[in-house]
């Protein structure tokens, strides 16, 4: 059963942890293997299956030291359409939306070259960060601008400063930002505290104290999009006119996550049928982890996160952790950070919170237990043993989901009928993530798709 | 809030002898009016704004002041001077208006809020507090009045009225030094930024006569702002334009230390004042005081919100302060909108 569902979940091109599990050269981050396993194990009758779950840190490249090209691509939407839309690329690499996730480390002196492919100046701004300084280019109303191609030549301007303090920050344009902004020049930036190794998932935490600590962690770059203004910017690029767009008339019917609409959320990173838009945002977690959500608001409209499953605990704000300074003796301040289902995520703001859960307070034991089994990992005591509140219909009486393993318990796998099924092999649960700003799980008025993807609780152990 | 509308020229005039500080607080003297504001295109729009009459004395109408969705604000004198305020609004207009203060909780009503009977024969309000008639003077009281930054606005029809431009940012400092208990930022340090927008078709149609049940041109009657959207957005009634840009504002005072900026939002829609990507502390919302400051580099702001923010810049930096949430542009002309530059 297991080696069938697994199997056929490659054939549809969905194993992404399989594939995540190696980073990819250009690539810092994806899924890192922690234990030996490379396949389910069957260990014989009443034996556990060990999964190979991994622990994930965000896709992104590494510096200090970056070039970007902003330059001109298309990218796909799933109901069909294709978009002209401005990036950044990685080097000579392809436009990326988003543009990469720059990670750097605490204390390092960054600098970021940015090239100029497109027919305007550009620029780029690094909200949150103190001391950036500009050299090259031309001046610039927020910054200095890296001029349009002269002679087939790009244009260019370096942006230097120290990543003095770690957290969850975006990059975007500073040049005419209404419009390119909604073009699709936008980032993340993750500034990792002094001590963490990406290797060592001891170390890992979000900000310098231990209450940031996190075994999983995704990012959540959230966009929106009108593309009539793409359109009119296309045409006006094609014909060599100059760029007028009424960024004033702007109605979005596109949203976005990590530069792609759900489903295309849930595609595995790197999907080659997306060769602009690299970064999936599905995250993954086990019962008792902690998974470090990093929320950026990089569009122009708000946008609140919601997350089902369960409450997330705000820890910082536009990488800012939240405490209260110290007080005259000394010490740590007061604990700011709360609990909440929705993020807000505000634009050119950035929220980082820890969401955890167990299945506490479900009342049925998730793992289909009788009251003498052992605990499994972080289960809740309280409903140990408890039956599923249900009586499930027959096989006979039951359509069937891609991703309903043939039982309702965690980790446990369920007799299904032939071709059904398969795309779970995992027997885990899921939770949509979604903006709770409902029109916008949508792609131009088709729903589902827009900002939504899915949560996967993946079992510490397989059950036979 | 204490109301009563005067149409009696003889009170009027009386009124004007009344003096602008008393042993209980201090009186202010408002006139609503039509004015008109060009924009940075040429487009030009007629605005309903709050202005303060500079003499306190309705006899003579001074226009020297700024109006308030230009970001003047009505100043309160410090804590200490009375917690009373009593507003004395001439209405210039020619439809009725009021003031409301969110967040100002001592309200004195002593009249009921405007009501008219739709065409089902249905009693329904039309404000939220006492109306002034065209031509009057209302008064209106706040006791108890709060340290902090507020936006004054219309409490009549408020859709269209604030859309139109009846709004003004109000402060009062906790002292002479002190915007708010334990912060210690002189008057010197300090600037307010009014966030607003203009959606010129609800302007024109006011202007033409178009809006409302009983058009000049029934073709071209608007009935409500449901569907208009703004084209214009400005900081202190000014939308940036490079052939023309607004003044930076210049602060004064030890360029060393900590300076504040009251962001105030009188839009219909959301907007994210960035102060040049800096992180800020950000110290009270609404008018009351965080007890601890909240650390961000984008300030979300609603409508009608007020946040004050701190931070400390580098001795000369020009900080361009602009909306993240990307009103920068006037019309179609790029660039414009909400950005202005903030000297240390």
């Amino acid at each position: 059963m297991i080696a069938r569902a697994s199997s056929r979940r490659k054939e549809h091109g969905l194993s992404r942890r399989e594939r995540n599990h190696v980073p990819m050269n250009t690539r810092h981050g994806g899924f890192l293997r922690i234990g030996i396993a490379a396949a389910a194990m069957l260990l014989g009758a009443g034996a556990t299956a060990q999964m190979q779950m991994a622990n994930h840190l965000i896709d992104g490249i590494t510096g200090p030291a970056f070039t970007l090209t902003a330059k001109a691509a298309y990218l796909s939407t799933p109901e069909g359409n294709s978009i002209y839309f401005w990036g950044y690329a990685g080097g000579d690499g392809p436009a990326q939306y988003c543009g990469p996730t720059l990670i750097v480390n605490q204390g390092q002196a960054v600098t970021v070259t940015l090239r100029n492919e497109l027919p305007v100046p550009t620029s780029i701004v690094f909200p949150g960060h103190t001391g950036v300084t500009a050299a090259g280019g031309s001046p610039g109303l927020l910054t200095r601008e890296a001029p349009a191609p002269a002679g087939g030549t790009a244009g260019t301007v370096t942006y230097s400063f120290t990543a003095s303090r770690p957290g969850t920050f975006l990059y975007n344009s500073g040049t005419r930002p209404d419009l390119q902004i909604e073009m699709g020049l936008v980032g993340a930036l993750i500034v990792r505290p002094a001590g963490f190794n990406p290797m060592m998932p001891a170390t890992w935490r979000a900000y310098t104290t231990g209450d940031t600590a996190f075994d999983q962690e995704f990012l959540f770059l959230l966009t929106d999009m009108d593309d009539t203004i793409h359109s009119e910017v296309e045409l006006q690029v094609l014909i060599g006119g100059p760029i007028v767009a009424d960024t004033a008339a702007y109605f979005p019917v596109y949203w976005f996550m990590n530069g792609r609409a759900g489903p295309d959320t849930m595609a595995p990173a790197g999907a080659a049928y997306l060769p602009h838009q690299p970064y999936d945002c599905m995250p993954m977690m086990r019962p008792g982890e902690k998974l470090l959500m990093r929320v950026i608001g990089a569009g122009r409209d708000p946008h609140p996160l919601h997350h089902h499953g369960n409450n997330a605990l705000v820890i910082a704000r536009d990488g800012s952790p939240l405490r209260a300074p110290s007080g005259p003796g000394g010490g740590a301040g007061a604990d700011l950070a709360y609990s909440v289902f929705t993020i807000p995520a505000t634009p050119g703001g950035t929220t980082d919170a820890i969401f955890t859960w167990t299945g506490r307070g479900l009342g049925w034991d998730i793992y289909g237990h009788a009251p003498g089994d052992p605990l499994a990992p972080y289960e809740d005591p309280e409903d140990h043993g408890k039956p599923f509140p249900a009586v499930l219909p027959t096989l006979q009486d039951m359509t069937f989901g891609q991703m309903y393993s043939g039982s309702p318990f965690l980790g446990t796998l369920g007799s299904l009928p032939p071709g059904e099924g398969g795309f779970n092999a995992s027997a885990g649960f899921m939770y949509m993530w979604h903006s709770h700003a409902e029109k916008e799980i949508v792609n131009n008025d088709i729903f589902p798709g827009g900002m939504m993807t899915m949560l996967m609780i993946e079992p510490w152990h397989m059950m036979p | 809030m204490k109301y009563a509308s005067l149409n009696n020229l003889a009170l009027l005039c009386a009124l004007c002898f009344l003096g602008a500080n008393t042993s209980r607080g201090v009186d202010i003297y408002v006139r609503a009016e039509k004015t008109s504001l060009t924009l940075p295109d040429g487009k030009t729009v007629e605005m309903w704004g709050f202005i303060r009459d500079a003499d306190n004395n309705f006899a003579t109408l001074e226009t020297t002041a700024g109006y308030g969705f230009q970001g003047r604000s009505i100043e309160i004198p410090p804590t200490g001077a009375g917690n009373t305020l009593v507003i004395r609004l001439f209405n210039r207009l020619d439809v009725p208006t009021s003031v409301v203060i969110p967040g100002q909780n001592g309200y004195a009503a002593a009249a009921p809020h405007a009501t008219f009977v739709d065409d089902l024969g249905r009693t329904r309000a039309r404000s939220f507090v006492a109306e002034t008639a065209p031509g009057a003077v209302g008064v209106y009281q706040w006791n108890n009045v709060a340290a902090g930054t507020y936006l004054l606005h219309s409490g009549s029809h408020a859709a269209l009225q604030v859309q139109m431009g009846l709004y003004s940012p109000l402060t009062r400092q906790q002292s002479n030094t002190s915007p708010y208990p334990g912060v210690q930022i002189p008057a010197s340090r300090q600037a307010t930024l009014l966030f607003s927008e203009i959606a010129p078709d609800v302007h024109d149609a006011v202007q033409e006569g178009n809006y409302g049940p009983t058009p000049v041109d029934p073709a071209r009657q608007m009935t409500s702002t449901m569907h208009s959207r703004p084209r214009y957005f400005l900081i202190n009634g000014v939308a940036y334009s490079q052939a023309a840009p607004p003044p930076d504002i210049v602060l004064g005072g030890n360029r060393n230390n900590p300076l504040m900026l009251r962001l105030l939002n009188a839009g219909l829609d959301a907007h994210v004042p960035v102060v040049g990507g800096l992180p800020v502390s950000a110290i009270a919302e609404d008018g009351a005081l965080y007890r601890y400051p909240r650390e961000q580099s984008a300030v979300f702001l609603p409508a009608l919100k007020t946040t004050d923010v701190v931070l400390t810049a580098p001795v000369g930096a020009r900080l361009p302060v602009y909306d993240r949430r990307l009103g920068l542009v006037n019309d179609t002309q790029s660039p414009g909108g909400m950005l202005v530059y903030v000297q240390n």
